[in-house]
């Protein structure tokens, strides 16, 4: 087209773009007069009609955002960056031994498929209550699971092997499984030292853990009779029955249980370091905020991922809880979502808050390797309040285009699904008392449903090492139980 | 420091204020089989009604009704039910089926009589414990209701009693829920004393107000700790074992819970203000729920949003209220419960077993709360647990003007606030909050558009007394002079000077504070004589406010004083007829003199000042127009009456002649208001603003270097002066930073405040919710021994210093308007300062 015609567009679509901003900015909440409609084509050659030029406003808000940074310390996890470590937690995680029903961590974090499952509650053993999260990143969570019941990433690998809707697995059985398997024990005896002699049955029984935590309602007893993927059937014990793993474990002395908890926190903190490594770069968001960040205008970055950006950053307010570099503030909150196929009723983070103060894993307990410095104490402060139930975990948006379903029972099969519940609330729960505020029907066009996607979508990163992603030892070997 | 200053205080107790449970009358005949006691007098022991053929199979919820405020149940051996009925000092017995059978009991002060039983129990044996409320002991009974023996009176000691609301049996014990002196007595069979928990507070082991205990047949019981809605449980030796539950609509939380039972191993709770019966299995597991429909009420959710109770009542009958089960008791069977509501005036027989736990009460939450006041046009009531609803009464219809506050123990929250005041000069509200043992000013905060319309989010708490640590108040510098020292707060009222009239529930007498908390004088104490009160209830201040009237419910009395206390004239009385009072609740003065006093059986009287009779009006019913157990009443000008009734769910506007004018259901009106605030607060977000104000400094300080205060603050009511600074400006987000903070007394800002407590919060007041961790403030300097730190500093979190703090783990993590409070506390009072901080 003439370049004449092309520029003299381009300053409409300029002026229409700033008369957009200028309304969004004043809080008007609906697209000027005049503006152009998203999306629309406005010539032979497909420049949209509306370029998308940040107010200064939206860029101060836009430049809130940063790639992720370097990987946060633990220092709970004395191993958590060594190499060694890291290849040992990789052969565990693809270690389908662990579990009387043959799964591995792998086998519901499925590596090709962004380290979960797909499923809306996770289904090994029996069906969980809650949605796989997905392991990309997790070395920058504050918080593990949905409803924060474990502050480092080594104690949070623990749980699932115990979970007797999830690996069903026991802490005895795994030291014994080190024991017993020649390369995991010289892996774990040059990293950690020496394991536990677990010869004699009097003191350590061939399987026992603790009683899984009841006081914050998590029914990991209620899952009665349910079969493993390969169909045995795996006994459950019915609630209220006695729970012969408890009644070994409380059996076993103090020190033979520390010896036992000592070893299996260290398979946790391999796990972690192999975790550690699971971080995605070279999203085009990041590429876009590089450009913006050296004075470009982020050119990189499409046209409807741009507005998309505009509504996120502006009335959409999807950043007051989806901030920082993670796109997620890290912490809980009751947005109304209504319960899916998981457990009916589910407290959140009020149980949660109970769990983590009560674990013997946590950062303040016997086996974090160091206890964090005070100013770095998550627990110190913490303190369960009536407001915290129903609450769950902010996800980190980034890669959440690869990632469906959505929510903490996954309760929304699509982004375009989410966007609708926020769009319109419709089904929301009825306000409690300490709801999220800010949840008003947004009432988003199809056009802004599909700007916002857009630019979701830009928040995928470019894929891991194969290395990553497979059984150590067996570079083409797809995981255990991919789906 | 011995927390014996909190608790163990010589307590000359009051009689009871019997508000603890929403009171509303029976709407009628709720569908479903007819009540089934229609009898008039005292039926023959022993003689049955007759009934029809007993070949029909019992009905699946049977109404034991109408009754004189059933407040206990329990299930005699032999599988008779048992009701204690509070308002007739009698109890009725029902067979299985719900036929009653006979009632036994008799009101009087004399030996084996009756004043307002609260709490009944069965003994294996088959003799009837009853905890007699009104008299403050303990009575036996044969299981044919004859009068065995008795034990106990009003006080503090072992064996003494203030309030006992709950009763337990088991074959060696008798458990006693001794709810005003917040301890649980333990007693062999005859009644010698061998044990209790005494222990007021909210930490584990500790008790607010107690109503009910059940033992759970090896010796060891539990409490419902009403206050701090939740149960403990303690072994046969008075241990503390176990504490759960807490606040809150969810399963497994509660919200002002009732009586207990247990069956096999599993507790069930009466929940009261959230209209359902809860089962728990091990500490803490929810392992069913009978809610509100179950219970025989209508589904709270099927209500349209915003559709007043009242109206629906009218056009539905009783179908629009939900049940406040304030005690129960399992049927022995095991297929069922019988429950007694309060607000029915009504027991019901509910078969069938518990339905998984699931759902939320939020939209039906009611609570203790009864507490309102009027000042011109303006009129401010608790609104349940949605905190405080503020109105313009002026016109044909309330216009909303703001809401504030809510449910807990934070600053701006409230348990059991009893009384309010307003200043509308300084646009300031004081809060009587008797369940935190506190007095606290509010500035009501006008929005900038409209005329009248305050913005809830910028109520701004100002002052607050905590009358519940004698320490504090004795070595404070307030000067305490009060004796005995602590003092729950009732209703209260204001003159047009500043003086502060305290209705004390706790000691049964009238406290004058003056603007700046200071008792000026006080009068009155329990007992029968002419300066006594029995059963204070409500209080109410002459136009002038050189008369201050105060009503006894006891006795049915009014009784007016002259400012300094000295008693002028009284009037009224309790009994049937024209004259008398059933159970008066409230009274109020209008502009004009004339006095208003609220009946419970639904009647609103009229009197001059002096107290002569000028008519009345009002009938019982949950109608709109009715009255359904009416608890407050104020009195505007011409005339006008506002009356708080229906469990404090419904008030209602009445013309001089009783006409209705308007109804409101004040509680949706509350929800509904926090509501339309959002699409505001959602665009405000949204818009934002790109830097933040610059902090604007106080006026130049004597003695205060600008370096030495960076940012500087005056308190909310001016005593103080905070200079603070942050490690990272501008703020940052979601990013942990700390505070350095210095306190000085405003009058003398050389130098930092001396002794002072401080505690550090912050919130989003428009989005409704605050820090995700507390902060902890460190004092800095020399730190002060322990022993002369004040204990209740300690019990709130704060750190106590000689003005210099330092704190950390401030956290602010979303964007938005944030509000930080700095508390500020010397001896019992704090203060707050605040600092606005926008975070875009």
């Amino acid at each position: 087209m003439p370049a004449a015609r092309r520029a003299a567009l381009a300053v409409i679509a300029g002026v229409a773009a700033a008369v957009l901003a200028a309304s969004l900015a004043a809080g008007a909440g609906t697209p000027a007069p005049g503006a152009a409609p998203a999306g629309s084509v406005s010539d032979a050659a497909g420049a949209s009609a509306a370029r998308v030029v940040f107010t200064e406003q939206e860029r101060a808000r836009i430049l809130q955002y940063a790639p992720l940074g370097p990987l946060p310390a633990d220092p709970t996890n004395a191993l958590a960056d060594d190499p060694r470590a890291a290849a040992l937690g990789q052969r565990l995680f693809f270690e389908a031994r662990l579990s009387p029903g043959s799964f591995s961590c792998a086998s519901c974090h499925v590596p090709p498929h962004a380290f979960t499952d797909g499923k809306p509650v996770s289904e090994a053993i029996a069906k969980g209550r809650r949605r796989t999260p997905s392991l990309l990143n997790v070395a920058y969570r504050r918080w593990l699971f949905w409803d924060g019941r474990k502050d480092s990433l080594w104690s949070q690998a623990l749980s699932p092997i115990e979970n007797p809707v999830e690996m069903g697995g026991n802490r005895l059985a795994v030291v014994r499984l080190l024991a017993s398997d020649a390369e995991l024990r010289g892996a774990y005896e040059d990293l950690f030292g020496a394991l536990p002699e677990l010869d004699d049955a009097a003191r350590f029984p061939p399987a026992a853990r603790p009683a899984p935590f009841g006081a914050s309602g998590a029914t990991a007893m209620d899952a009665i009779g349910a079969s493993s993927a390969t169909g045995a059937t795996v006994a459950i014990p019915a609630a209220g029955a006695i729970d012969p793993l408890a009644a070994a474990w409380l059996a076993m002395k103090d020190e033979d249980r520390l010896a036992v908890d000592r070893a299996f926190a260290r398979v946790g903190k391999a796990l972690e370091a192999y975790e550690r490594r699971l971080v995605g770069r070279g999203s085009p968001f990041d590429r876009f905020l590089a450009e913006l960040r050296a004075g470009g205008d982020g050119a990189s970055l499409p046209e409807p991922a741009k507005r998309g950006l505009r509504l996120f950053v502006g009335r959409a307010n999807c950043r007051v809880c989806h901030s920082g570099p993670e796109l997620s503030d890290g912490e809980f909150h009751d947005v109304g979502i209504p319960p899916g196929p998981g457990a009916a009723v589910d407290s959140g983070r009020y149980g949660g808050i109970d769990e983590l103060l009560a674990d013997s894993f946590n950062a303040r307990g016997p086996h974090a390797d160091a206890p964090p410095s005070p100013a770095a104490d998550k627990l110190r402060g913490l303190r369960r309040q009536p407001e915290h139930w129903g609450q769950f975990k902010t996800p980190s948006l980034r890669n959440v285009a690869v990632r469906p379903p959505y929510m903490h029972q996954g309760q929304f099969a699509s982004l375009r699904d989410v966007l609708k519940f926020y769009s319109t609330r419709e089904g929301a729960l009825p306000p409690g008392p300490a709801q999220e505020r800010l949840l008003v029907p947004l009432h988003l066009t199809d056009e802004e449903t599909d700007d916002l996607i857009a630019f979701l979508e830009s928040l995928t990163d470019a894929p891991l090492d194969d290395a990553l992603l497979f059984r150590p030892g067996d570079p083409q070997t797809p995981a255990h139980h991919a789906p | 420091m011995s927390r014996a200053a909190v608790i163990g205080v010589a307590v000359v107790l009051s009689a009871a204020a019997g508000i603890a449970s929403g009171i509303r009358a029976a709407p009628g005949t709720p569908p479903g089989p007819p009540p089934v006691s229609a009898d008039s007098g005292h039926p023959a022991p022993g003689a049955p009604r007759a009934r029809a053929a007993a070949a029909t199979p019992v009905p699946a919820g049977v109404t034991l009704g109408p009754l004189d405020e059933p407040s206990a149940v329990a299930m005699a051996p032999g599988g008779a039910i048992l009701v204690a009925e509070a308002g007739a000092s009698r109890v009725a017995v029902f067979d299985r089926g719900g036929r009653l059978l006979r009632r036994w009991g008799r009101a009087g002060d004399g030996p084996g009589e009756l004043r307002r039983p609260r709490g009944i129990a069965a003994a294996p044996d088959g003799r009837v414990y009853i905890a007699d409320s009104g008299h403050h002991r303990i009575l036996v009974f044969s299981a044919a209701g004859s009068f065995e023996k008795s034990w106990g009176r009003f006080g503090e000691a072992p064996g003494e009693f203030h309030e006992p609301l709950g009763i337990d049996v088991d074959a060696r014990r008798v458990y006693v829920a001794d709810a005003r002196n917040n301890r649980v007595q333990v007693f062999d069979r005859e009644g010698r004393f061998l044990l209790y928990v005494w222990s007021y507070g909210i930490r584990e082991g500790q008790l607010d107000r107690p109503v009910d205990v059940a033992a759970d047949g090896d010796g060891a019981f539990y409490v419902s700790d009403q206050g701090n809605s939740r149960i403990q449980k303690f072994d046969a030796d008075g241990k503390f074992l176990a504490s759960w539950g807490g606040w809150g609509p969810y399963p497994g939380l509660l919200a002002e819970p009732g009586g207990l039972a247990v069956r096999e191993g599993r507790l069930l709770v009466a929940d009261t203000h959230n209209h359902r019966v809860q089962v728990f299995g091990a500490p803490g597991a929810a392992l069913g729920v009978w809610d509100d429909e179950a219970l025989g009420g209508a589904a709270s959710a099927a209500r349209a949003p915003g559709a007043p109770r009242a109206a629906r009542a009218q056009s539905e009958g009783s179908a629009g209220r939900a049940p406040e089960p304030i005690d129960l008791a399992p049927l022995p069977s095991g297929d069922g419960i019988v429950f007694c509501d309060a607000g029915a005036d009504a027991c019901r027989i509910v078969m069938g077993g518990p339905a998984a736990p699931h759902g939320s009460s939020a939209r039906s939450m009611t609570s203790t709360a009864r507490a309102a006041a009027l000042s011109g046009s303006t009129l401010v009531v608790a609104a349940g647990s949605a905190g405080f609803l503020a109105l313009d009464v002026a016109g044909t219809q309330p216009v909303v003007l703001g809401v504030f506050g809510g449910y807990g123990r934070d600053a701006l929250q409230f348990v059991r606030p009893a009384g309010a005041a307003l200043d509308l000069q300084g646009d300031a509200v004081l809060v009587s909050d008797g369940g935190n043992y506190r007095l606290a000013w509010f500035d009501l905060k006008r929005a900038a558009e409209g005329p009248l319309r305050y913005e809830a989010a910028r109520t701004r708490f100002v002052r607050s007394i905590f009358f519940g640590d004698e320490e504090a108040l004795v070595f404070g510098p307030i000067k305490w002079t009060l004796a005995p020292a602590l003092l729950e707060p009732g209703p209260i009222a204001r003159d047009a000077r500043g003086l502060t009239y305290i209705l004390d529930t706790l000691y049964g007498r009238i406290v004058v504070l003056d603007a700046g908390f200071r008792p000026v004088r006080s009068w009155g104490a329990h007992g029968e004589g002419a300066a006594d009160f029995l059963d204070p209830v409500d209080l109410a201040l002459a136009p002038s406010g050189e008369m201050l009237y105060v009503l006894d419910a006891a006795s049915g009395r009014i009784r007016a004083f002259d400012r300094e206390g000295r008693a002028l004239f009284a009037w009224g009385r309790l009994g049937a007829g024209r004259e008398g009072f059933s159970r008066p609740t409230s009274l109020a003065v209008a502009p004009d003199g004339t006095v208003l006093v609220a009946d419970r059986a639904g009647r609103i009287r009229r009197f001059s000042a002096r107290g002569a009779p000028l008519g009345g009006w009002g009938r019982a019913g949950a109608e709109r127009g009715a009255l359904d157990h009416p608890e407050r009443v104020l009195a505007g000008a011409s005339g006008r009456a506002f009356v708080l009734d229906a469990g404090g769910r419904r008030l209602q506007a009445f013309s001089a002649s009783g006409a209705l004018l308007w109804d409101l259901d004040v509680i949706e009106a509350a929800l509904e208001a926090r509501r339309a605030r959002t699409a505001a607060i959602a665009a405000a977000t949204a818009g934002g603003r790109t830097a933040p104000p610059a902090v604007p400094a106080t006026a130049a300080l004597t003695g205060l270097e600008a370096s030495a205060c960076p940012r500087r603050i005056a308190s909310n009511a001016g005593g103080y002066t905070v200079c603070w600074g942050a490690s990272i400006e501008p703020f940052p987000h979601n990013a942990p930073f700390s505070l350095d903070v210095s306190v000085y007394d405003a009058a003398r800002p050389a130098a930092p405040a001396e002794m002072v407590a401080l505690t550090v919060d912050a919130a989003m007041p428009e989005h409704g919710h605050g820090l995700v961790q507390q902060p902890v403030v460190r004092a800095i300097g020399p730190s002060i021994p322990k022993e002369k730190l004040p204990d209740h500093a300690l019990v709130h979190g704060a750190a106590v210093g000689n003005g210099r703090f330092e704190v950390q783990e401030m956290r602010l993590h979303m964007p938005g308007r944030w509000e930080i409070y700095f508390d500020i506390g010397r001896g019992a009072v704090i203060e707050r300062a605040q600092v606005e901080i926008p975070l875009d």
